[in-house]
């Protein structure tokens, strides 16, 4: 069966270079990666908006690139609509004008009012953006473009600035509409839940290259699944259990560690996924928050990478190999040598569970 | 003008545009002078010393100003916001009419009312191809030139007064608009 959605690219923003082939069925795919892997610059080039050294574009019926044939749709004919980080509402128009903007034909102002009123917004037709909430701004933006008829979404992690309760919200506002309109949508995201709640199919990125693809139940359950969490290459990932401790918290225990969570709504077997990033590095002279003492490890680096600002480290503990990553705020003060013993902390919050259906 | 188009010559003409800036006004007369006068059909139509040397000069002195607000007020319309409206299925002409036009507007009218004081104040580049023949070419900086010269401070103080009222009037409404562009934005 031919797939509704085909790509094929390859384009350079400086000194990075992208090589991509995916292809969608009418499903939301999940292009997951770690930040600066290309994920935005893959949606741009699908877009139109950033041009392409080489490549093949095919959605539906429709070639909208092929620079073989020289052929390229400029964005505004692909019907392909993209959802920013950002949003980039247009702040001078109220909320119904944003969403009528896309609209094509007689009834607009109908339509756009009918879009406004599934994502429950039919009331604040009339604020602008800057009147709005974060999430209601969200709903705005995802009416906006889903009002304009695209033949696929593209959605730029337009949740990572909103909090816990409000993304899964939207994340079950969208599946829904989805369901309904039957319009593929491929997302980015660097956030393993979006994965798991949202996509059907899912591509692995990582510096600009497509490490794999798998279908997402296949990931959760699957005999397979071992294999995907390494293609992905990036976390730390730990099968155990969870279940109340004797103190009467919630614990993830595995092999031979155990994690302090911060609250749960199941327990049972299931899959911890920690991004590196979020791991606290600890200086071993100051005393260690009370909140995340519980789940301090030391272990030593066993190998340490500088990618940009960024300090990749592996390191050996006696429950297992942890990749720990700081930049930024969080940059140690002193960069470790290898085989130097070190300690790290996991903040409950930073545990995402995928509870595992056997 | 084109603030986010690249395109050969660009910087050239860009530093052209913007020679009225730096270059003394009786450099820039002169040359223009040189210019228009060396032409056998502007002699004729008698356009040097005349109405439409005096708009010319006023342009002149007044443009880079203009050029420059209006670059810096497109240049100021968030790129994501035309994109995505670019990915609505609009236009570029729809999507610069509706979306980066209204977005750039008060930039403009900035620069609108900073090459209106411009152009009335000016006095070099008017005085040296359009000249100071009252009642036609006259504009109100030669004006007060004039009196003064004849030593009549009473009128120059009055015109003065006018041209000071203009431009505080203008400056004015510049920070009333750069006030209300910030309000809006998300």
């Amino acid at each position: 069966m031919s797939d509704w959605f085909e790509a094929e690219l390859r384009s350079e923003a400086g000194n990075f270079s992208l090589d991509i082939s995916l292809s969608l069925n009418k499903e939301i795919g999940v292009l997951f990666g770690p930040s600066g892997s290309g994920k935005s610059l893959t949606l741009r080039c699908l877009a139109g908006l950033k041009t392409v050294r080489s490549g093949r574009i095919l959605l539906e019926d429709r070639v909208l690139l092929d620079t073989r044939k020289s052929i390229s749709v400029p964005p505004h004919k692909r019907k392909m609509g993209l959802l920013f980080q950002h949003l980039a509402l247009f702040p001078h128009l109220t909320a119904l004008e944003n969403v009528r903007f896309g609209v094509n034909g007689g009834r607009r102002e109908e339509i756009a009012r009918e879009w406004l009123a599934r994502v429950r917004l039919e009331s604040h037709g009339n604020h602008y953006p800057f009147q709005l909430s974060g999430g209601q701004q969200q709903r705005v933006a995802l009416a906006r473009a889903l009002a304009a008829e695209p033949r696929l979404l593209l959605l730029d992690e337009p949740f990572s600035a909103l909090d816990g309760p409000l993304r899964r919200n939207l994340r079950r506002e969208l599946r829904l509409l989805q369901s309904e309109t039957g319009i593929p949508i491929l997302y980015v995201t660097h956030q393993i839940e979006d994965l798991c709640a949202l996509g059907d199919r899912v591509f692995f990125i990582e510096k600009g290259r497509i490490t794999g693809s798998a279908l997402v139940k296949d990931l959760l359950n699957g005999q397979k699944r071992f294999h995907f969490w390494n293609l992905m290459g990036w976390g730390n990932v730990f099968e155990g259990e969870v279940s109340y401790g004797e103190e009467g918290y919630p614990i993830f225990s595995w092999d031979s560690g155990r994690l302090l969570l911060k609250e749960t709504e199941h327990t049972g077997p299931a899959t911890a996924f920690i991004r590196p990033d979020r791991i606290r590095f600890l200086d071993p002279r100051y005393p260690v928050d009370s909140e995340i003492a519980p789940n301090k490890f030391s272990g030593t680096v066993e190998e340490i990478q500088m990618e940009g600002g960024i300090i990749r480290m592996q390191i050996m503990t006696p429950v297992g190999l942890w990749q720990v990553e700081q930049g930024g705020a969080t940059t140690p003060a002193r960069i470790p040598d290898i085989e130097e013993a070190v300690c790290f902390a996991v903040p409950p919050v930073a545990i995402e569970l995928i509870f595992i259906k056997r | 003008m084109l603030a986010k188009k690249n395109f050969p010559g660009r910087d050239l003409l860009h530093l052209i545009l913007q020679l009225p800036i730096i270059l003394p006004p009786s450099v820039l007369g002169l040359y223009l002078l040189v210019g228009l006068g060396g032409s056998e059909l502007l002699r004729e139509a008698g356009f040097l010393f005349a109405f439409p040397a005096a708009v010319l000069a006023a342009l002149v002195s007044s443009l880079p100003i203009m050029i420059q607000s209006t670059r810096a007020a497109f240049a100021g319309v968030n790129r994501e916001t035309e994109e995505a409206a670019l990915t609505l299925g609009r236009g570029p002409i729809t999507v610069f009419l509706k979306i980066t036009l209204p977005l750039a507007r008060r930039g403009l009218l900035v620069g609108l009312a900073l090459s209106c004081a411009r152009a009335l104040g000016d006095f070099g580049v008017t005085l040296m191809i359009a000249g100071n023949i009252p009642g036609r070419t006259q504009t109100l900086p030669l004006f007060i030139y004039s009196q003064v010269e004849s030593i009549n401070f009473a009128r120059a103080h009055t015109a003065s007064l006018l041209l000071i009222a203009v431009g505080v009037g203008s400056l004015y409404l510049v920070r009333k608009l750069e006030d209300g562009a910030h309000e809006r934005l998300v």
